[in-house]
This record gives structure tokens, sequence and C-alpha cells, in this order.
């Protein structure tokens, strides 16, 4: 740029400064009007946040294509909240999951639909049919040898009931035919155990009823239930998250009743992660506030001086979210970071500016033309820095990763509204708080030599040591890898992400992929084409929800009840209390007969259950002795709960399985069915994946298994593994554009083009460091942090710009540049710089925390490089000019 | 219309009418039960005069009338019956059905004023129905009886008995489908026989 053209800029710099200094009332005046407007658009609701982390990228894009097209088929597979219940025992997680989907199907106004996967009457009449033949024969056998406990317990439903049989079963010395007493005294005994610690218990009849194992799934529950998006609220879903947690609350259904109730699913997920980053924003908000008043009261030291910035920095900050809601109208998970880098980048101008000042003033000039003056002087070099910095962020606008855009057109806008801020009511600001200082005195101290100094001294060695570093920091960079799960940005600690990651490890994984297919042929195709693969562990549609073999099912689900007997069948008979006196006779002879049949018993498995047994029971009796009246009745109908509490569902359920019918697609419930297969007859085939999803290794290999047979393939893994690719492309180009643009810039306005070339390799060196740095850190790149690369390259060329220009100024001597106000102004900006990053870094968001680290580690190596480097090479640089020092 | 086409419609009617007659002698499935409670009954008051074995052949023919021995036998081994052939299958009917015979004979030996009264009959479904009886004894004690019964082509037969709500069949299952797991068929059968000779050999 000719010089005259940078003249004239300073020129008009300088005037605009001045008229603000003079008309500083009105300026002020009409900054806080302005201001309260903006306001007030901002709380009636034009600024959204919106948490889907899906929109984050473009919707042009066609696998996002894909996706829309499969959602709008199957709309109930969107927008859910997954209740997951988990119970000691599979009775308890059924019965709570009965009792609370049915007081949340009665809430119609919060929710579209409330889904209980196996919980449809339909299910629970034809579940028996998804067995196999065999499965069921076995069960029938089973059945028989139960029957009569069964049948007893059901004539009689109390302690007496059930301790009159054992001990018949005992008398009978039924272990020797073959019925198995052991798991029934253990379970009893666990019963007794559980009443004489006071610790609730229920025992499990499903076990005893099924004869066989129970693995962990088997005591897991779902409910699923569809949100009425509220689009007007701030955090959507809260009102669906508070009424279904009221409604868990209301009905005990927590650990001291044997079960574990918690929400996971996109709806609650996005809502936790808005909790997490708002919490960790007003934190980091607030905090990156006062450390950098702090620094700046440091730097400054001037109250006035402090007060100033800080009141201009905040009315940058509520203009700059203006212009948010008016371009854009919302924030998304990324661009809240706004503020923290508002406030970091933008008290720089008014750092420089202060300080340069202030230097002006000590020397002696007066207010005004001190002013003109620190205008004239850094004023070109803030409105360069503000187009480095804003090229930054503006990099991302033409890319894919519309998320970042946002911020990048907010935060890059948010530099100019800055600047304007700090020529025009800065100045303005100092003349109505008639900010004044007195010069310095004349016989000034010596000046000190500036540690820097020592660099300058040896700067062939610093050269060399610079290339050292940066050649090992780039040996190290292959090693940065890019973290494409967006469920590692999310609080670990949150209960929603938590259970999805124990969802993940489980045989449902929520992270299947879906294929959209138009017809049935089509489906079975598809299914055809995956089935064998390794990484798949099975791939369904909605046929595989008929079962084969009916008809010779059906006719063994009839022997079954013909062998369970009109007692399981029918409902139960009615009833005579035999009081609390009976029970406690019942418990005695129990124990008389295991007494009795000691010597047999032992020598049988159910022995050492048996001995086991005894023991409790008899502490009972005599916690029974001892006790009153009314806490002897406490204490028997809290063991009788305990024991046949789980009894009348199990029964319910097995009457019900009984009652089983041949069906076919049509028969299918009808909230079941369209999630199959939707109303315009489009099939829905899920592919389920063998290993953790969350692991990146085994995700890949899934995803690249499917999608090589079936390309439109769609799902969650799909969209992130897609998404990461597009991310990682707009990466590129952002970096290629923001460096071009800025070598560009440099090299059109630097009077000297060797300064140019000198503050991009600088520039490269710190962003090499900065890689080496997150190498060795550990740290990834994620969708989160993949805009602190360009932007790093934007702020750190600010530094050098500040340090080139002084230097050329101060006659390319470098002692008068270390001494200068523009390396106080270099630090302390970096200073301010990282203390607002620094803030994000300890958010509990992983995602806003990685920003914040790889902004400081960024910012630190780009210093560095100005501070230690740039003065050694400059230095350098001067020695063909002169005649040595 | 023709003579010919006459008369085969006229017998057509008459076989309809015919099978129908006979078919309502058992319409209701009561009917099997309390044929079989006179049985007892019957049975039960020769006590003094005849032994075991002399019940045992007053009791048979009934209780192969009114009892489905195919669907017993089949229920009773489960997955085995697949194994089975023709004859063996048969040769396990007749086991069940000659031991069921031995056990009534067995336990009904004598009578002390004891009457049957049936309670209700429900059908759930066409083929099925649950017949509910009391067994009374002089002294007033009640015993819930309650009887599963099939309706096959030739009427109403009785599956299973359930005592107080335990129901026989299962103890059949629980019983015969662990010692097939060991045993052969033959060894079954031979130690169903046992119990018949108990009765047709022994004493009272």
């Amino acid at each position: 740029m000719p010089p005259e053209n940078r003249k004239k800029i300073d020129a008009f710099l300088g005037a605009w400064v001045t008229a603000a200094g003079r008309h500083a009332a009105a300026v002020v005046v009409s900054a806080l009007i302005f201001s309260a407007l903006v306001l007030y658009y901002l709380f009636t609701g034009h600024l959204g946040i919106i948490t889907n982390d899906a929109d984050l990228l473009s919707g042009r894009l066609h696998y996002l294509q894909v996706k829309r097209a499969f959602n709008r088929a199957f709309p109930q597979l969107t927008d859910n909240i997954v209740i997951v219940i988990d119970g000691q025992t599979p009775d308890l997680a059924l019965d709570a999951r009965e009792k609370l989907a049915a007081r949340l199907v009665s809430r119609k106004n919060l929710f579209a639909s409330v889904y209980v996967p196996g919980g449809e009457t339909f299910f629970k009449k034809n579940g028996l049919l998804y067995l196999s033949a065999n499965d069921l024969q076995s069960l029938a056998d089973h059945l028989a040898t139960v029957q009569p406990l069964l049948a007893e317990l059901i004539r009689h439903d109390n302690l007496k009931g059930l301790f009159s049989l054992l001990e018949q079963a005992v008398k009978a010395d039924q272990d020797a035919q073959g019925i198995d007493l052991e798991p029934v005294f253990s379970k009893i005994a666990d019963a007794a155990a559980a009443l004489l610690a006071n610790r609730f218990y229920r025992l499990s009849w499903i076990a005893l009823m099924n004869g066989r194992s129970l693995k962990q799934a088997d005591r897991r529950q779902f409910i699923i239930v569809q949100t009425i998006p509220d689009y007007s609220s701030l955090l959507p879903g809260r009102r669906a998250m508070h009424a279904i947690r009221k409604t868990v609350r209301t009905l005990h259904l927590d650990s001291s009743h044997g079960v574990r109730v918690r929400l996971t699913g996109s709806v609650a997920m996005a809502f936790e992660e808005l909790q997490s980053v708002m919490r960790g924003a007003k934190l980091a908000g607030i905090l990156s506030f006062v450390m950098v008043g702090i620094v700046i009261f440091i730097g400054l030291r001037s109250p006035k001086m402090v007060l100033a910035t800080v009141l201009t920095l905040l009315a940058g900050l509520i203009w700059t979210a203006g212009f948010a809601a008016l371009a854009v109208g919302h924030l998304n998970m990324i661009s809240v970071a706004f503020a923290v880098l508002f406030i970091g980048l933008g008290v720089d101008y008014a750092i420089h500016f202060c300080l340069r000042y202030r230097e002006l003033l000590q020397s002696g000039e007066s207010a005004v033309p001190a002013m003109r003056r620190t205008a004239e002087s850094v004023g070109s070099s803030l409105v360069l820095c503000a187009f480095t910095t804003a090229i930054g962020f503006f990099a991302f606008i033409p890319t894919d990763f519309s998320g970042v855009a946002e911020l990048g057109l907010i935060s890059g806008c948010g530099m100019f509204i800055g600047l304007a801020a700090t020529l025009t009511l800065l100045p303005a600001l100092f003349s109505v708080l008639r900010f004044d200082l007195p010069p310095a005195p004349a016989a000034a101290a010596p000046a000190r030599r500036s540690p820097l100094a020592f660099f300058t001294a040896h700067a062939k060695a610093v050269g060399i040591g610079a290339l050292i570093a940066a050649a090992g920091a780039a040996a190290l960079l292959p090693q940065v890898r890019f973290d494409q799960n967006p469920l590692n940005l999310r609080d670990p600690a949150s209960e929603s992400v938590a259970t999805f990651r124990e969802l993940l490890k489980s045989d449902n994984s929520p992270w299947s992929l879906k294929v959209l297919a138009t017809n049935e042929k089509q489906a079975e195709n598809i299914i055809r084409r995956v089935k064998g693969l390794k990484p798949v562990k099975r791939a369904i549609f909605i046929n595989d929800f008929v079962p084969s073999n009916q008809n010779e099912k059906l006719d063994i689900i009839e022997d079954l009840s013909f062998i369970a007997g009109p007692v399981i069948t029918e409902a139960p008979p009615h009833q005579t209390d035999p009081g609390d006196a009976a029970r406690i006779l019942a418990l005695h002879d129990f124990l008389k007969s295991l007494a009795g049949h000691g010597h047999t018993l032992r020598s049988r498995p159910a022995g050492p259950a048996a001995a086991r047994l005894a023991d409790l029971l008899a502490r009972i009796v005599q916690h029974l002795e001892n006790a009153d009246r009314a806490a002897a009745h406490r204490l028997l109908r809290r063991f009788e709960a305990s024991l046949l509490g789980s009894l009348p569902g199990r029964l319910e359920a097995l009457r019900l399985s009984l009652q089983a019918s041949a069906f076919g697609i049509k028969d299918l419930p009808h909230d079941f069915l369209p999630r199959w297969k939707s109303p315009s007859g489009a099939y829905r085939v899920e592919i389920f994946p063998r290993g953790d999803m969350a692991n990146r290794r085994t995700r890949i290999r899934f995803i690249q298994a499917v999608t090589a047979r079936v390309p439109q393939a769609t799902g969650y893994p799909v969209v992130i593994y897609e998404g990461g690719k597009v991310v990682a492309r707009s990466f590129l180009q952002a970096f290629g554009y923001s460096l071009a643009a800025i070598a560009l810039l440099l090299l059109w306005i630097m009077p000297q083009r060797r300064d140019a070339v000198l503050v991009l390799a600088l520039l490269l060196m710190a962003g090499i460091l900065t890689g080496g740095c997150m190498a060795i850190l550990h740290i990834p790149l994620n969708f989160a942090n993949i805009i602190a690369l360009p932007l790093i390259l934007g702020i750190g060329v600010d530094n050098g710009i500040h340090i080139v220009h002084r230097f050329r100024a101060a006659g390319s001597r470098t002692p008068a540049l270390l001494q200068s106000s523009t390396i106080r102004g270099v630090v302390f900006s970096a200073l301010t710089t990282i203390c607002s990053f620094g803030n994000l870094a300890v958010s509990p968001h992983p995602g806003m925390a990685s920003m914040g680290q790889l902004l400081s580690i960024g910012i630190l190596a780009s210093l560095a490089c100005t501070l230690v480097v740039l003065p050694a090479l400059l230095e350098d640089s001067r020695k063909p000019e002169t005649a040595g020092r | 219309m023709a003579l010919k086409q006459y008369t085969w419609l006229i017998g057509f009617c008459l076989t309809i009418a015919f099978a129908g007659y006979s078919a309502a002698q058992d319409t209701s499935p009561g009917v099997p039960v309390e044929k079989l409670h006179n049985a007892l009954l019957a049975a039960m008051r020769t006590g003094p005069e005849t032994d075991c074995a002399g019940r045992y052949e007053l009791l048979l023919p009934v209780v192969r009338q009114v009892f489905d021995f195919d669907l017993v036998a089949r229920l009773a081994v489960g997955r085995f019956w697949r194994r089975f052939d023709k004859s063996q299958r048969a040769a396990l009917k007749n086991a069940i059905l000659d031991m069921s015979t031995a056990t009534y004979a067995q336990n009904f030996d004598s009578f002390t004023g004891e009457r049957f009264t049936t309670v209700s009959v429900d059908r759930p479904r066409k083929n099925k129905a649950i017949v509910k009886t009391l067994l009374i004894t002089a002294k007033g004690e009640k015993v819930d009886l309650d009887y599963i019964c099939r309706l096959k082509a030739d009427g109403w037969r009785i599956v299973s008995v359930s005592a107080k709500g335990v129901n026989d069949l299962s103890m059949k299952r629980a019983e015969y489908t662990s010692f097939l797991k060991t045993h052969s068929l033959d060894e079954m059968i031979e130690k169903l026989a046992k119990k018949v000779k108990k009765c047709t050999r022994g004493p009272s």
C-alpha cells in the first residue's frame, strides 16, 4: 500500500477520534440508548439457542438429505426421550415400567407418544410365539414341575400358604423326586436376610417360574417417549423431562424400592448438554470478565482507564449479540462461545490504544493532541488486526460447516464492532471521565534493559533454535488425530450421556444403521446383503416380528394351558386372611420340619441353603416374639410383600401369554406397525452392530462394511462419519483461505515485503508448534475446536503486525522497540486473550474445554514466537543495512 | 326332482339327524365328569365285597370312555412323543389308562357318605371346557376338583384333573419327562405296570 494512502487513513482515524472526544457527552448518551435498545431486542426472544448437533452441518449435503428422507418416513424415531429402567430383579423392572407407562400415557399434552417396546397387550399375549418350539417345550416341562407350588400359592397367597407348602415339600422329601428346592430356599433366605437388615428385597418369581438364569438385559426395560417440540422455550424438552422425573418421584421408583430410572435419548442429551454449556458459559463469562479486568488493571494502572475499557467492552459485547440476533437469529452449541472470544479479543484494541495514549501523555503531550497521535500511530495497525482476525473467523463461512460458519460470522463482525467501539466510545469516555495523567518526572531512571534483550543479543542462536523446535514439532504433526464422535464433546458425567454409553455396549445398541426400503423385496435384499458381514450382529425388518411355525407353537402353548390348569388360567379365587397368628405358626412348623429332616437334607444339594434359611428364619421368629403386636404385624407384612409382592404381576403375565393366537403383519399393534412400515408403504430395515460403537475403530469398520453393500444406509453413525469428513474438508479449506487472504493483505499493506514474509513465516511456525503440543498432550481435533487453528492464524498475526509496525516507526532500532508500549501491549493483550480462553478450557463441557485449550496453546505459541524469535530476526535483518552496532 | 336324488337327499338328512342325536348325548362337558363320579361312587359302594382288582375291572371301561388318553399321553411325555412310533404310543396310552384306573381303584375304596356336586361349567373356547366340582365328605370337608375337558369328534373328554389346584397332568409331565431323560419307554411302561399289578394282584 502506498505510503500516502496509509497517511490518509491515519489522518482520518486521528480526526475521528478527536471528534469523538469533542462530542463526548453526545457519544456516550447515544451509546447508552443504543445499547438499551439492543438489550430489549435480545430479551424479547430474537436470539434463540439450538441444540441439535446434526444441524451444525449444511442441509445441502447429500447424506443429510438421505437422513431427512428417512426421518420423514418414520417420524416417531426422532425427538425421543428414552427412559431406561433397571431393577434389582426383572419383576421389579417390569412392574415399574407398567406403573410409569400408565401414568405417562395420561399426559397427552406433554408427549406426542409413549411407546413401550414389547409392552403392548398384543405382545404380552403373543410373546410366547417368539420362542422356539424347543424352548416352549422346555418351558412346559418347567411349568409342570412348579405347577403344584404355584397352585398352592395362588389359593393361599400369604405367608401361611407359602410356608405350609414348603413344610409339605420338606416332609415329602420332594428333593428326591427332582423338584429343585435349592433355589427356593436360597432366595427365601436372601429375603429373610434383607428383612433382618432392614433392606429392600423382592423375590423374583420370573427366575423361579422360567427356570433359566437371568442376564442383565432381563432386568432392564425401556419406555420411549416422543416429545412435543416446544420451540418457544430456551430449553426445549425441559417440561417433558421435569414431568417424567416428577412422576418417577411420585411413584417412588428409586433405589430404596429396588429400581433405578434414568433418562437418555436425543432430547435428554441435548437438554443436559445445553445445561452444561450454560453452566460453563456463565461461569466462564464471569470469570473471564473478572480476570481480564484484573489484567488490564495491572497493565493500565489507572482505575479510570480500566473503567472506560470495561464499559467499551461491555457495549461492544451487547452490540455484537444484537448483530447475532439480526444476522443469524440463533446461537448454536459452538457459537455460544462468541461472548468469551469477544471479551478476549475485543479488549486488545482498547489495550493497545490505552497503552500508547498513556505513553504519549507521560512524555508530556496534552490530552487532545495525544489522543489524535495515538489514533494516528496505532489506528491503522488496529484496523489491519481487525481485518486479519476477522479473516480467520470468516474463513469458515463458505464451508459446509454451518455451525462454525455462524460463529465465524458473529465473531468476525464482532471484531469490527469492537474496533468501532474502541475508536468511538473509548475516547468519549476518557473525555467524560476527565482522564488525566501527570507527565513522568524529567529525570527518568535509566531505562532498564528489557529481559527480552537477551534474545536479541543472541539472534543467530535463537534463529537456529527456532528452526529445530519447528522441525521437531512438524515431525509430531501426523500424530494429531481428529475425533469425529460428538458424544465425546458432551459431559460424560451427565446422566443422559453415561446411560447412553452403557446402552452402546449392550445388545441393543442405539447406534444402529437404518435403511429406507421402498418395498418388501428391497428390504429382503438389503438384509441378505448385510447379514453375513462380520461387524453386523443382526439385521431385521418388520417380517421378523412375525414368528414362523406359529401353528406348531400354538399347539404347544395350548398344551401349556392344559398343564397350568384352571388355577392359573382362571381368575384367582376369593380368599380369607388367616391372620398373624396363623402366619407365625406356619413359620414355626416349617422350622420344625427343617430340623426334623435335617439329616436327609444335609446330604442333598439343598442342604446348605436349608441350613442358612433355618438360621435366618429362627432369628426372624425371635424378633416376632419379642416385638409388640403392631410391630410384629408390620414385620410380617413386610416379609410377605418381599416374598410374594412380585407374584401377581407374573401370574397375570403368564395368564395373558397363554391366550396367544396366530397373527400376520396386519395384526401388529397400531403404534408398533408404523415404526417399521410407513403409511406410504416404505419399510424400515435396522442393522445392529457387533461391539461398542463408542470405539472409533469398531464404528468405522461397521460403517464401511455396511455402506459398501448398502450405500443408502443412514443413522447417527453414518451422519457423524460423513460429518467428520465434511468438517475436515472445511477445516482445510478455511485454513487455506485464511492463510492466503492474510498473506495477500500483509503483502499489500506492509511497506516492506520482507516484513510481511517474516511475520507469515513466524505465524506458520506458531501453528506447527501448536500442532506439536497437541500431539504431545494428546488433545484431538474435534467438531468444536476445529475453528481454533484458522483463528490462531488471525489472532497470532496481530502481534507480529504490531511489533513490526513499531519497529519500523522506531527507526528499526531494537532497544527502542523492546522498551516501547507495544511490547507491553502485546503481552497484555495475549494475557487477556488467554484469560478468556483459559476459562473456556475448564468448562464441564468437553467440547468448549477443548476449544479453550487449543486456543490457549496457540496464543502462547504465537506469543513465544513474537516476543522471542521475531525481535531477534528483525535485529538480524538489520545487519546488512547498518554499519554494525 | 328325480327319485334317485330325492332318496339321496333324504338319506343325507337322516344321517345328519342321527349324528346329531348321538352327539347330543355328549353335548355337555359335564357329562363325562358325571359319568366318572357316578362310577367312582359305585366303586366305593362295592367296597367291603370287592377288592382292588374288582374295583379296577368295574372302573376300567368308564375311565377308558371319559378320558382323552391320546392327549394325556402326548402331554405327559412332552417332546419324547415324537420319537415313539404308533405301537409305542398305543402301548403308552394303555399303560397310562391302566395306571390311572388302578389309582382310582386304590383311592376310592370305601363309601362313608361322600358326594359330588358340579359347581360350574365354563366354555372359554369352542372346544375347551372347565368343569368345577366339589367332593364333599360326610364330615362336610370340601375338596375342589376341577376338570379340563376337550371336545373331540365323538364328544367331550376329560384331559386333566386338578385337586385343590394341583394338576395331575403337570405331575405326570414332571415325573415322566424326567424319567425318560435317563430311561427307555419300555422301562417306564414297566414302572407304570407295577402300580397296576399292585392293585390287580395284591390285597385290596
